[in-house]
């Protein structure tokens, strides 16, 4: 699955390494500010209220 | 069939990354969120008070508090816990509104009142606001800023309960149906920590209220 995107990113040896931290860096920040909020609402990993 | 396999463990590679990296949401990412949305709330509740400039010296005054879902009208502050410790209280207890801030448990009652004024936080993320509720002591004191008043409430019991059980939040804790006379405090969060098989709750009784006498400063 990597060898196949790596073999896809475009440049040299230096023009892959940053393209794939920059692909790298694009993916956690929309799992950061995009996903894990909306999971952490569906995911009560800490459950503090009292419920019947 | 190398292929497969080498893609397979890829994929399993990946998912401990991400699991990971969701744990340190939680860790980190939680507590930044809900330290932005403390300044957000408490700024926008002093900010509030003071348009209304009521905050003076001498005997209680009627609280006249309006509850919106999510928004804050309350400031608490445990000293046990130290002496910058202070949250706001927002209305409601679902993980949207806990995600922020301690939240007041809709249907109890309000800040001085007979009854149970009932208030849940997060053990861990958003801050770990209730974190250290299991230690407080008998004789520690909470104290509650309204717009008007500060209650201080003085602990007086501690025990843990499962999730379901709705009684200690009645206006009589642990005795449901019961007409209240005394003006009772409940904090709940969970336990243990990072679970949520059991709460831990802990109850308190207003011994003193007085007239709020500054802005509630001190930065949570």
């Amino acid at each position: 699955m990597y060898g196949w995107i790596w073999q896809r990113l475009p440049g040299g040896m230096g023009g892959k390494t940053a393209c794939a931290i920059l692909i790298a860096v694009a993916v956690a920040a929309v799992l950061w500010f995009g996903l894990f909020p909306w999971l952490q609402l569906h995911v009560p990993v800490d459950g503090s209220a009292i419920n019947g | 069939m190398r292929t497969v396999i080498r893609g397979f463990g890829e994929i399993l590679v990946t998912i401990g990354v991400l699991v990971l990296l969701f744990v340190a949401y939680l860790v980190w990412g939680t507590a930044l969120r809900a330290s932005d949305a403390q300044h957000q709330l408490g700024s926008e509740l002093n900010g509030k008070w003071s348009a209304g400039a009521s905050a003076g010296r001498g005997a209680a005054r009627p609280d006249p508090i309006h509850l919106v879902t999510g928004q804050p009208f309350a400031f608490i502050r445990i000293p046990a816990f130290g002496p910058h410790w202070r949250f706001t209280v927002i209305e409601g207890t679902a993980l949207a509104q806990l995600n922020v801030s301690p939240g007041h448990v809709p249907g109890a009652q309000l800040p001085g009142q007979v009854g149970n004024f009932a208030v849940a936080g997060h053990r861990v993320t958003a801050g770990n606001p209730f974190w250290s509720l299991p230690s407080l002591q008998d004789g520690d004191l909470v104290y509650i800023d309204t717009k008007v008043n500060t209650y201080t409430y003085q602990v007086t019991g501690q025990q843990t309960v499962l999730p379901a059980d709705t009684a200690v939040i009645d206006p009589v804790p642990g005795h449901p149906g019961q007409r209240p006379a005394r003006r009772m405090i409940t904090l709940i969060t969970c336990n243990l920590a990072w679970t949520g098989t059991h709460r831990v709750i802990v109850t308190g009784v207003l011994v003193a209220v007085a007239a709020r006498s500054s802005a509630v400063a001190a930065a949570g």
